[in-house]
């Protein structure tokens, strides 16, 4: 069996010590798959992302991301992954082919292969019209289509999604999602964190739903779902996240504005 | 029309991005040794200078530009003293050890006013952190980027020195030695400041780098002011009684001052040491560097990305809300002065602007009290105070800095909201920047000069320091001001419309200053001064309600 694309163990993680992020995370992501990583907000997503890229040193565990240790590979790590993160991270005044020609050079293409990848991306995601365009001046959308083309213009191992529909157009995020299946069956492996539980369920192998800090739910689709007798992921999310007294929160912010 | 191809990165039109890449592309065999991408270097550059060029907005396009030409200005009068002496026919090696030290000194002043933020601003790190970009070749384009700049003011003070030099010297000697001792001071002021920095990364690790770094500053920014003041007894009380120089040999080995021995090597007059010494000056600058390199390897992105401030204390808030209801008359006002009294001590942006310019004028408060603490000068005590007016342009500077942020984004946030007047937010910005910043180190100042001159000063430390608060109270009006916390600095960047501001509080600081030391001939005047300054305070604070509105984005 090939080694994992990603392996947590034991990882924790925590920004101030009496909060931990991170509480004993233990995961393995196959290769040629699309994990769908779930949780409520601060539930742990992004620091898992940022630790896998090595971002930030966990307080404790193993991490493996291509057989590399993120502590004392990340450089390797880096020129093997994309990374889309869930706010738009780029420079405000580069133009869009800028952009890209930056990121191919550290990638080490050449100016030309940058050229050419591009403008394919950039055609394919409705966006060639914004070459010389700065980022500045592009909507959130197209600032998304600039992340994504810069994440996959030297053909990642395997690619961080963090939300990378948001401001997407409907026609943009059908062809994400078939590019994301595309990639998955030609053996790329994809760490998808995202709100969005329709897409996960549709284009998702795997699914992991965080809750404070641990493991809760993992498995694949159809296995999370026999589990726990049927019903939308999104039910089930709610499910294993959602605190007490719905309602009572509710009728609580209604009264605050009334 | 020529059609300009989208796909390259051109910085064609900037002579000195043209210079720094060329300067890597020099350097790419010893740079690769140490372990730099220069490939990557090259292009993290070139990205660099072209986001100076266009600035953070199209509309503040030209102030980058305008602030480096100030600072090129400065560099090029700075020169006249050094040029000066020439004439005074001092030996060579002493004139070219002179030009050395003349540019170390002014690239350090560039770094701590202005250009030092390069190697610790975390601001944009964030589209690159993810990239495969090792940490030493990140530091070594923030120093490229950083050494471009401060080289480039350094030597506009060459001009006097080249211009003047032939008068005592050979012509040959001063067209090759003048730029070479220039650009090793300058060189050498670059190593020290960041070796400086990388020290202090290996040190104390990537997660206390920030905090650790910004203190850093601030204390060189206050020996940098003060230092001089200090030093100078001390050097003086060290002097050979004797006059005999033999015990002073050891300045001449200090770099940069040792560049003098450049001279003597050139014109045929080396001693025994020379060689040595020669080596020592352009050896200096070289290991600072080498060591800046290696002591960056480990951490270096994380550490710059890591913030100033840390976890926030777990304090009651109460006591300011109150007063904050109490002083403002509306609440646009009050979400003006909520916003800064929030934001003051937790925006690195604002704390690294306006900290350093605490300390240094800290520094020189001290430095001008130093008169008194020497037994033997039976100087008037009123002397003593008068550093105090210094203070005043604390005012003016702060309030134009109260518009600077590390995130300049979420003014959109303020401008979503309904406020009837902006100027009102402002205004409450600016009571809770002089309440929270401004008023206690006008304290601090006030009691530290006391406690300094044991309390020998007396009176008169109250009336200048309400005299210097007053002052600079009213120039608030006169300034154009943006909105607080609505706008990221750029390195150089300077703005034209507050400067004559500026020279006039210090004008009427000088002024009053002159004012208080005739009144202080007298009891009844002192005293009469002393009700004046006092009652001048409410009064200054009364104009802030004529503050100007705020200049837009």
């Amino acid at each position: 069996m090939s080694q994992p694309a990603v392996s947590l163990r034991g990882v924790h993680h925590a920004y101030l010590a009496s909060k931990p992020v991170l509480d004993g995370i233990d995961l393995e992501v196959p290769r040629g798959t699309i994990l769908g990583y779930l949780g409520a907000n601060g539930a742990g997503k992004s620091t898992t992302i940022k630790i896998l890229l090595g971002l930030l040193t966990p307080r404790a565990g193993e991490v493996r991301v291509l057989g590399l240790d993120p502590r004392t590979e990340s450089l390797a790590i880096k020129r093997r992954v994309g990374y889309v993160p869930e706010n738009a991270l780029l420079y405000d005044q580069l133009t869009v082919a800028e952009t890209l020609l930056l990121v191919g050079r550290i990638h080490g293409l050449t100016d030309a292969v940058v050229r050419d990848r591009g403008t394919a991306f950039l055609d394919a995601l409705e966006l060639s019209r914004e070459t010389n365009a700065r980022v500045a001046t592009l909507s959130k959308g197209m600032r998304q289509k600039v992340l994504l083309s810069a994440a996959l213009l030297h053909g990642p191992e395997l690619l961080f999604l963090d939300e990378p529909l948001s401001g997407l157009d409907v026609n943009a995020q059908l062809l994400v999602k078939r590019l994301m299946r595309r990639l998955a069956d030609g053996g790329r492996t994809i760490f998808y964190s995202s709100h969005v539980l329709g897409v996960v369920q549709e284009i998702c192998d795997r699914v992991v739903i965080l809750d404070a800090g641990r493991v809760a739910v993992e498995g694949t689709v159809e296995e999370v779902r026999n589990a726990r007798a049927g019903g939308t992921l999104e039910r089930i999310f709610a499910d294993v996240t959602r605190p007490e007294g719905e309602e009572e929160r509710v009728a609580a912010l209604v009264a605050a504005i009334s | 029309m020529k059609s300009i191809d989208p796909w390259t990165i051109d910085v064609r039109g900037s002579w000195l991005a043209r210079a720094a890449l060329r300067g890597l592309e020099l350097l790419r065999g010893p740079l690769s040794a140490l372990g730099v991408d220069v490939g990557v270097a090259r292009t993290l550059l070139a990205v660099r200078f072209l986001l100076d060029k266009r600035g953070t907005f199209a509309g503040l396009e030209g102030q980058f530009q305008t602030g480096f030409v100030l600072l090129l200005a400065m560099g090029w009068l700075s020169g006249i003293g050094v040029g000066i002496a020439a004439v005074a026919k001092l030996p060579g090696s002493t004139w070219v050890g002179l030009i050395a030290v003349h540019a170390f000194v002014m690239s350090l002043f560039v770094m701590l006013v202005h250009f030092g933020t390069i190697l610790v601003d975390g601001s944009d790190v964030a589209p690159i952190a993810a990239r495969p970009v090792s940490d030493r070749t990140f530091f070594a384009v923030r120093l490229a980027h950083l050494s471009v700049y401060v080289a480039a003011i350094a030597s506009t003070s060459m001009f006097w020195p080249l211009l003047l030099g032939w008068l005592a010297y050979p012509w040959w000697a001063i067209l090759v030695l003048v730029p070479i001792a220039a650009l090793l001071g300058s060189a050498c002021a670059i190593g020290v400041v960041a070796a400086g920095f990388s020290s202090l990364l290996a040190l104390l690790g990537p997660d206390r780098f920030q905090r650790a770094a910004f203190w850093a500053q601030a204390l060189a920014a206050g020996l940098f002011v003060g230092g001089p003041q200090l030093i100078t007894p001390i050097l003086i009380a060290t002097l050979p009684k004797d006059g005999g120089a033999a015990s002073m040999l050891w300045i001449e080995w200090v770099p940069p001052y040792c560049a003098g021995a450049l001279y003597d090597l050139v014109t045929l007059q080396a001693s025994a040491t020379t060689v040595e010494r020669a080596l020592v000056a352009i050896g200096a600058p070289l290991v600072l560097s080498v060591i800046a390199l290696l002591a960056a390897a480990r951490g270096y992105v994380r550490g710059i990305s890591a913030d100033v401030v840390g976890p926030l204390p777990r304090t009651r808030t109460w006591p300011r809300i109150s007063i904050g209801r109490r002083i403002c008359r509306n609440s646009d006002e009050h979400a003006g002065y909520g916003l800064a009294a929030a934001l003051v001590f937790r925006d690195k942006t604002f704390l690294r602007a306006v900290v350093p310019l605490a300390f240094a004028l800290f520094a020189g408060a001290l430095g001008g009290t130093m008169p008194l603490l020497r037994e033997k000068l039976a100087l008037p005590p009123v002397i003593g105070a008068l550093p105090l007016y210094i203070f005043a342009i604390v005012v003016p500077a702060v309030a134009e800095l109260l518009s600077v942020t590390s995130t300049p984004e979420s003014a959109a946030a303020l401008d979503a909201l309904p406020i009837q007047h902006r100027v009102d937010v402002l205004r409450g910005a600016l009571k809770a920047m002089l309440l929270r910043v401004v008023a206690p180190l006008f304290v601090a100042g006030s009691a530290f000069l006391l406690v300094l001159s044991h309390g020998r000063i007396g009176i008169h430390v109250p009336i200048a320091a309400c005299g210097a608060f007053a002052i600079g109270l009213l120039s608030v009006r006169l300034l154009a001001l943006r909105m607080p916390f609505s706008h990221r600095p750029l390195p150089g960047e300077g703005s034209m419309r507050n400067l004559p501001v500026m020279f006039g509080v210090v004008g009427v600081a000088i002024l009053a200053g002159g004012v208080h030391f005739a009144a202080s001939l007298h009891t009844l005047t002192t005293i009469g001064a002393l009700i004046l300054a006092v009652l001048l305070v409410p009064l200054a604070w009364h104009g802030l309600r004529g503050i100007r509105e705020p200049r837009r984005a």
